[in-house]
């Protein structure tokens, strides 16, 4: 069985790319809309792990750059 | 995405295998199927949607016994312990990822048991196919393919019935249209993130517990909130789906009241149409002026407080000019000169004779003052048209109130109307009759009351967000005191940006989306229309409502002609394609059906620049496809068909036009 391709829309990503300047959030912003499509389907998805295990990644990596 | 073919086994009238293959060639995009009543074209319409949807939406109003799907005679030659099977294929392919080919195919049986009664399968079956490289493997995910293809909401603006068009301006359908837009935007992944977000940062935050008194009340206020705010979220949400639930039941009636075999009825439920559409013109136009009304408010009202002071002003002006002090005689610089050279214009040397000098001084004070004057003498001519403004204000103000008033009266008398009519169905000596409209009524006013809650509710979400944002803010003060929760104050420092961002780019998509569909209709349809005179704009407000507004400022939507309303139809249609970026072919059953003749031709002169990049499929009674509406539309037309009905065997054949 084959499953459509799943993408994250052009135009939102054009948009993230204008309007975020900082790398950081960025990243993140990329990351948690990627865990959302890819989990689309599930109606109640255990997202808070995964979005607290992102805050922690891309906190730190911005405190190690500050 | 095109149409390849539709193959149609058994279905309805369509006996054995038939297959008909549309125009894929860009360049002459237009296929045509031609058939009188009752031939079978809006079944070619309803196969489409019923193989992609599960669902036949346009049954016609002769359908009153429900006949079922698999071909009458099929079912009548069937012996017993036989089976038979009714199949609707699309076969379609993508242009725009290497002409990939897709194929679907909804199927429902029924047999015959051996006392002979015929027993259909429950349930249809659904395949999807898809080619990936060299091979076709089956589809998984159906069901997010097809929404990718044409989501549900918006298939209605795809495969459309002409002689349905009034349905395409309702509330319902604008809401779908929405919720559509927001699917295939991926709208609803930024606001599913945004939530997510904002519980996660929710939850960091509860984490923070013990650190000072101040912050454990704050933790246990915030708590409380987001307890009622959650709750109210649930409430609305059930809310606003009972609220669709109960709106599609009202449409359904309206629509059965609409196909009713009884013509009285069928009248009046377009009276009533009529009538609503008026009333709903009728409330936004009072809305409009209400709104001019607070404008003007709002820039005259400060002027108004003034007026006693600039009345005043004006008084004090005139009566120095009166007194002839002003304006001056003398000009300040003149005898500042002469102060400073020393001499007089008369020759006398001021600088040796005091009172010569000393005249000059207090000529010097006066014509400072003067100077003064020439600026209170301007400031006249500022002040007389805000005196002119407040009076004109009261005269405009007087005006739009009459206007309200007498929109007010016609409003009271079009629900008088509406009641007459609704008594008048009740009153039909058909029980059927009576109750859809006696449910009808009661469904109103759940609606009414449904809207008037989710109305409090809303208010109660926003004093709830508010306040939160409120209590958020001290918290985060508090936590920043603290060097322990450094990491923490980081997160969601970070989460707050990336919630900002996120709420940003969301509200920005939405306004372009929609102002870049508002333009587009706006722009097809003047140009298309022909009464280019007496219409000024068209609106689409957040909800994706359409408004027609003329160029008396009104707003008309409800009094265009069958005719506008197609050209009206085919604008939004035209836009919604363009900027959703929906590629999925057009299938419109009886385009012209209520169209006079001369803008038939009009339309059918106009329709192949109008959807020039899109598959478009005619279904069109012989009335409508005229020898002239065929030589418009000849450079376009790839493929014409015309649908035999043999009514011994209750079977329509396919054949190339004209044959």
């Amino acid at each position: 069985m084959a499953t459509p391709r799943l993408r994250i829309s052009k135009k939102i990503l054009e948009e993230i790319d204008a309007q975020i300047e900082d790398e950081i959030v960025k990243e993140l912003a990329k990351n948690l809309l990627r865990f959302e499509l890819e989990n689309w389907r599930i109606e109640k998805l255990h997202f808070k792990e995964f979005f607290i295990n992102q805050l922690t990644i891309y906190c730190r990596k911005r405190m190690q750059k500050t | 995405m095109k149409i390849q073919s539709i193959e149609l086994e058994n279905y309805r009238q369509y006996r054995g295998r038939v297959t008909v293959e549309l125009s894929c060639d860009s360049s002459k995009n237009i296929t045509v199927i031609q058939g009188v009543n009752g031939s079978g074209k809006t079944n070619m319409l309803n196969a489409v949607n019923w193989c992609l949807y599960g669902r036949e939406e346009h049954l016609s109003k002769y359908n009153t016994k429900k006949q079922p799907i698999i071909n009458d005679a099929e079912l009548r030659e069937l012996s017993a312990e036989q089976r038979v099977i009714a199949r609707v294929t699309l076969k379609m392919i993508d242009e725009k990822d290497n002409d990939r080919f897709y194929q679907f195919e909804r199927s429902i049986g029924a047999r015959k048991d051996i006392s002979g009664r015929i027993i259909f399968d429950r349930d249809s079956e659904f395949h999807a196919y898809m080619q990936i490289e060299r091979d076709i493997q089956e589809i998984q995910e159906t069901e997010m393919l097809i929404n990718r293809i044409l989501p549900h909401g918006v298939k209605s603006f795809f495969f459309f019935d002409g002689e349905r068009l009034d349905e395409f301006f309702k509330e319902e359908k604008s809401e779908k249209v929405r919720e559509a837009i927001f699917d295939v935007s991926q709208l609803y992944l930024l606001d599913r993130t945004i939530e997510h977000l904002e519980k996660t940062v929710f939850s960091i935050r509860g984490e923070v517990k013990g650190e000072s008194p101040k912050v454990d009340e704050i933790q246990e206020k915030i708590k409380a909130i987001e307890g009622g705010l959650e709750s109210s979220r649930q409430e609305k949400k059930e809310k606003e789906e009972k609220l669709r639930n109960i709106r599609s039941k009202i449409a359904e009636i309206e629509n059965k009241l609409k196909d009713c075999s009884e013509s009285v009825v069928r009248a009046l439920q377009c009276q009533r149409e009529s009538l609503e559409g008026r009333l709903e013109e009728i409330e936004k136009n009072i809305e409009k002026i209400r709104e001019q009304v607070t404008d003007n408010i709002l820039e005259i009202g400060p002027l108004i407080y003034c007026l006693p002071a600039v009345n005043d002003a004006i008084v004090q002006i005139d009566q120095k000019a009166e007194k002839g002090e002003i304006p001056p005689n003398i000009r300040h610089t003149f005898v500042k000169e002469l102060l400073e050279r020393g001499k007089c214009i008369c020759g006398t040397d001021t600088k040796a004779n005091d009172e010569a000098r000393h005249r000059l001084e207090e000529l010097l004070k006066k014509a400072i003052i003067s100077e003064i004057y020439e600026e209170i003498i301007e400031l006249k001519y500022i002040l007389k048209p805000i005196k002119e403004q407040v009076a004109k204000f009261s005269e405009d103000q007087n005006l739009l109130r009459k206007n309200i008033s007498s929109l007010e009266e016609e409003k009271a008398k079009i629900k008088s109307e509406l009641q007459e009519v609704s008594t008048k169905l009740k009153g039909i000596n058909v029980e059927e009759i009576t109750n859809l409209e006696i449910t009808r009524d009661q469904l109103r006013r759940e609606e009414e009351g449904l809207i008037r809650d989710l109305g409090v509710i809303d208010q109660r979400i926003t004093n709830a967000r508010i306040m939160l944002d409120k209590l958020q803010n001290e918290l985060d003060e508090e936590l920043k005191k603290s060097k322990k929760f450094m990491e923490i104050n980081e997160k969601l420092n970070l989460a707050t940006q990336t919630l900002n961002a996120l709420g940003t780019i969301r509200q920005k998509l939405i306004d372009d989306i929609r102002n870049t569909i508002e333009n587009k209709t706006r722009e097809y349809f003047l140009r298309l229309i022909w009464k280019k005179e007496t219409y000024d704009t068209v609106l689409i407000d957040d909800d994706y409502g359409i408004s027609v507004i003329n160029k008396l400022g009104s707003e008309c939507l409800g009094t265009l002609s069958a005719g506008e309303r197609q050209i009206l139809a085919l604008s939004f249609l035209a836009a919604l394609r363009e900027v959703s970026g929906f590629d999925a072919p057009i299938i419109i059953d009886t385009p012209l059906g209520r169209i006079s003749k001369e803008h038939k031709e009009t339309i059918a002169e106009l329709l192949p620049e109008f959807l020039k990049d899109a598959q478009v499929t005619l279904l069109m009674t012989d009335e409508e496809y005229t020898s002239r509406v065929r030589q418009l539309l000849s450079q376009k037309v790839g493929r014409e068909y015309e649908l035999c009905y043999d009514e011994s065997r209750s079977q329509t054949m396919v054949e190339p036009y004209g044959k």
